[in-house]
């Protein structure tokens, strides 16, 4: 499906030799100042500084157990910094009540790295889940008719009656894809959407990632080992390293950057 | 939202089984403390209660009436217990019921018992008061009864000395029959005459009385236990106040009737004079007044001895109260 | 040392398992309530393990009635065994054993559920989807053990009695309403209140330290597998413990 051509059309979409300069027209949607966090003596995130703009994939590299994870969790709010702010949609994260955050949410995206699929529910219910809890008002009928379409772009709407157990690794991450997606969230962070996956299945996954961002102009946060993923995703690669966004630049130019630190994770 | 199905129904019925169950429990313990049974009070005496509590059991001649509602101290030596009774038993249970505190089995709790007397009395009403039957302490039980069979004794003898001192002096008789005794002093010697009779009758029952009690002496706490015996020493016991009573009427009476025999007498004229005209009739005549208010006054004695005794205190005190009831209706008509 | 640091690792625990209760307490009373879910699963926790608690229940009465029989033949009392196993029953047997089953059924059952949710961020998932996990996992349940104990105790008694009712009858001959008015009649309210008050606890306990060990549950399955044992030791040991105080406030408060 995403060939190519489509690629170059997010790429020029998005307008060449993007950067933190990039035109101030385009509208901030998570703004990450200054921010810390540390788990005892490990310190995982120090001075860590990062902006999204609408309808901009930014694909996040770094070394395992570098804070990655940690990051978009506290951008979701799950976890708390210590120090540092994060605007998502002009709102200081930290500092929101359960009801803010809980609206705020309503319009992010969150893929897990362990997909997290509620394992005493069905497909269905999984699926229903994020929509009967932000949405109260919504009808069956309109609930049934988003379940079904967003199993549709993942293409597994044949397990809709399924528990999670009877589905293949590859199955549920396109499932909790698919519960991510939902929603139609303005904003998505995806924690590895593709490890674990064949090459092809990988393949089909990106291809969604950018097809979704194609027809909704969302945002993303992309965290990922997968060269592939990186290169055919991102409009911008950060790397993670110490703490610190380390560097921000686009997929070309970082991988033919000759940095120490930014050079091994293009070389395989 | 999750995949197991649930059932309201099923999870209705489960909850529902359980507060029957729970409601049931409740309902008939509460049907045997009596809560949903219109109920009213009954009291009673003891002075020990070996252990009683609020909440034991009340049976009717062995029927579960109630409950005991409270325990109260009321002196040092009384304890008043509360029953709480199903109003069904009111039809039931008369005013001369005796309560006696007992054993519900051989480890059974405490309970109380309402035993019928064989005599008639009056239904119970609302917060009447019982007569309790203890178990009593034989020695003091033996003291108080030979004391009892010793008073009863000195009354019937008073009595029949009273009465031989009457009806054998021919004097008297001659007086009571004369048409020329003034007409009060007549009529009342005619009714000391029929009351004598009277105190004959009761001086009988009193022997047979004392035969009773001279029998049941040997095994007093048959002698309690047995209600019929029981019954027939309360009844003689009534049938004597009555005689008291009279014969307290009577006494009165006689001293009027005596004095002014004696006024007469010591005149030395009149109707007494002219009927009697022989000094030693007179002479006579006046030793049997003197013994007659002798004995009269060692009548009165007695009978304030038997008011103290314990058998009959109770009866005492209510007659008391109903003299001074109707004394003050009196007053008020 | 070793003694230290257990002793360090046991207060530690209760001061975790205490501020836990204390934002169950914060927590339960307020929007937004979990309706469904609480009913879902007073469904599971209650009526799912009725079977389970009934066959204790009946087993317990009748063995009960059993082995009370030869001594209380010798002493005479025979017929009064309905009022003995009835007080006992009541009173203790049936909410304690009804209490421990419980414990080991759904304490260790919620242990394992919570913390396989918080192991593979289930627990989290739920959060980011506008879900107060806590409210919608912990209060749900916390509150179903609490009402549902209750009521299977009863049942569980209900079920024990008929089990003596049975056992009664194997080697005489006592009608079925003569067995019931013999429980009834030595029973006071006394005996009911205390018994049945005390089964909320016991049911809150095993709802808070279930869903305690599992909230708290570490990282992998090993982890998720100790959260199941503790939580039925713990909630076992508690009840006993409360168990043990209930007596002491009802004979306090002279309702012995
Ligand atoms: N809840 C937590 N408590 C304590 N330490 C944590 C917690 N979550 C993460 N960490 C620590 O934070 C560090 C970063 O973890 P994180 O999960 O963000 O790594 P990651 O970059 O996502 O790695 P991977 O690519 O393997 O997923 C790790 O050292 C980890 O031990
Ligand atoms: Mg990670």
């Amino acid at each position: 499906m995403a060939d190519p051509d489509s690629n170059d059309t997010v790429i020029s979409g998005v307008a060449p030799g993007i950067s933190r300069s990039a035109p101030q027209s385009k509208e901030e949607v998570i703004v990450i100042s200054h921010l810390y966090k540390s788990f005892g003596s490990n310190r995982v995130l120090q001075d860590f500084n990062l902006t999204l703009y609408k309808g901009q994939n930014i694909v996040v590299l770094g070394k395992s157990g570098s804070g990655k994870s940690v990051l978009i969790k506290c951008i979701i709010g799950l976890l708390r910094p210590d120090a540092g702010e994060i605007f998502v949609f002009g709102k200081n994260v930290p500092e929101l009540n359960h009801f803010a955050l809980d609206e705020l949410r309503a319009r992010i995206g969150f893929l897990f790295q362990s997909n997290a699929l509620y394992d005493s529910m069905t497909v269905r219910d999984n699926l229903e889940f994020p929509l009967r809890r932000h949405w109260i008002q919504v009808t069956q009928a309109q609930v049934n008719d988003m379940v079904m379409e967003a199993l549709e772009d993942v293409g597994l709407a044949h397990t809709v009656d399924m528990m999670p157990v009877e589905l293949s690794g590859g199955m549920r991450k396109r499932i909790a894809l698919a519960r991510t997606l939902i929603l139609k969230p303005d904003i998505i962070l995806y924690d590895e959407p593709t490890t674990g996956l064949d090459p092809i299945t990988g393949k089909e996954i990106i291809d969604l990632i950018v097809e979704i961002q194609n027809k909704y102009n969302t945002a993303s946060l992309i965290i990922s080992h997968d060269m592939n993923c990186v290169r055919l995703a991102s409009d911008l690669v950060a790397v993670l390293i110490e703490g610190k966004c380390y560097a921000l630049d686009t997929y070309d130019r970082l991988k033919s950057s000759t940095d120490p630190n930014v050079k091994p994770f293009f070389e395989q | 939202m999750a995949k197991t199905i649930f059932n309201y129904v099923k999870l209705g019925i489960f909850v529902i089984a359980g507060m029957a169950f729970l409601v049931i429990l409740l309902y008939y313990i509460g049907k045997n403390r009596n809560i949903f049974h219109p109920s009213f009070l009954l009291k009673t005496h003891f002075q020990h209660i070996q252990g009683l509590q609020p909440g034991n059991n009340v049976r009717y001649a062995g029927i579960q009436a109630g409950a005991v509602k409270s325990i109260n101290i009321l002196n040092d030596t009384l304890i008043e217990v509360v029953l709480d009774i199903d109003n069904k038993f009111k039809n039931i249970i008369r005013q001369n019921a005796r309560v006696s505190i007992g054993n519900d089995g051989f480890v059974g709790n405490k309970i109380v018992n309402i035993e019928p007397v064989k005599e008639e009395a009056a239904l119970v009403e609302e917060d009447n008061v019982l007569a309790s039957k203890e178990a009593l302490d034989t020695d003091a039980a033996l003291r108080t009864l030979s004391g009892t069979n010793q008073d009863i004794a000195d009354i019937a003898r008073e009595l029949k000395t009273l009465l031989t001192n009457i009806n054998q002096n021919p004097a008297l008789v001659k007086l009571v029959t004369s048409d020329e005794i003034p007409n009060d002093i007549r009529a009342a010697l005619a009714d000391i005459r029929r009351a004598a009779h009277q105190l004959q009758l009761s001086a009988a029952e009193v022997n047979t009385l004392l035969d009773s009690v001279s029998r049941g002496k040997g095994s007093l706490g048959a002698l309690f236990q047995d209600t019929l015996i029981y019954a027939n020493l309360l009844n003689t016991s009534e049938k004597i106040k009555l005689a008291g009573e009279e014969s307290n009427r009577i006494t009165r009476q006689v001293s009027q009737v005596v004095q002014s025999l004696k006024d007469h007498i010591d005149q030395g004229k009149g109707p007494v004079q002219a009927i009697l005209r022989d000094s030693s009739m007179t002479h006579s005549l006046q030793n049997s007044l003197e013994n007659i208010e002798k004995g009269t006054s060692s009548f009165n004695q007695n009978m304030e001895a038997l008011k103290t005794n314990f058998l009959f205190r109770g009866y005492f005190r209510r007659l008391d109260k109903k003299e001074k009831k109707d004394s003050l209706r009196a007053v008020r008509e | 040392m070793a003694t230290d640091t257990t002793l360090k690792k046991f207060l530690d625990e209760t001061g975790r398992i205490a501020v836990f209760t204390g934002r169950f307490l914060n927590e339960w009373f307020r929007p937004r309530y979990e309706i469904s879910e609480f009913f879902r699963q007073c469904y599971i926790i209650g009526y799912k393990s009725l079977p389970l608690i009934g066959l204790t229940g009946f087993i317990i009465g009748l063995v009960m009635t059993m082995q009370l029989r030869p001594s209380m033949v010798n002493y005479g009392v025979e017929s009064q065994i309905p009022a003995i196993v009835g007080i006992s029953i009541i009173r203790e047997i049936g909410p304690i054993i009804t209490a421990l089953i419980f414990a080991g059924k759904i304490g260790s059952s919620i242990g394992a559920e919570l913390g396989s949710m918080k192991v593979t961020e289930q627990i989290d998932a739920m959060e980011v989807s506008g879900t107060n996990p806590f409210k919608y996992l912990v209060v749900s349940r916390v509150l179903a053990t609490t009402f549902m104990l209750p009521v299977l105790v009863l049942l569980s008694d209900c079920i024990a009695l008929y089990g003596s009712y049975l056992g009664v009858n194997i080697k005489g001959i006592t009608s079925w309403s003569l067995f019931w008015n013999k429980v009834f009649t030595n029973l006071i309210y006394a005996d009911i209140f205390p018994a049945f008050i005390k089964t909320f606890f016991f049911g809150f306990i095993v709802g808070i330290i279930g869903c305690y060990k599992g909230y708290h549950s570490s990282k992998g399955t090993e982890g998720v597998g100790r959260s199941a044992n503790s939580s039925v030791v713990v909630s076992s040991v508690l009840i006993f413990i409360t168990d043990l105080l209930v007596v002491q406030v009802t004979d306090l408060i002279g309702y012995g």
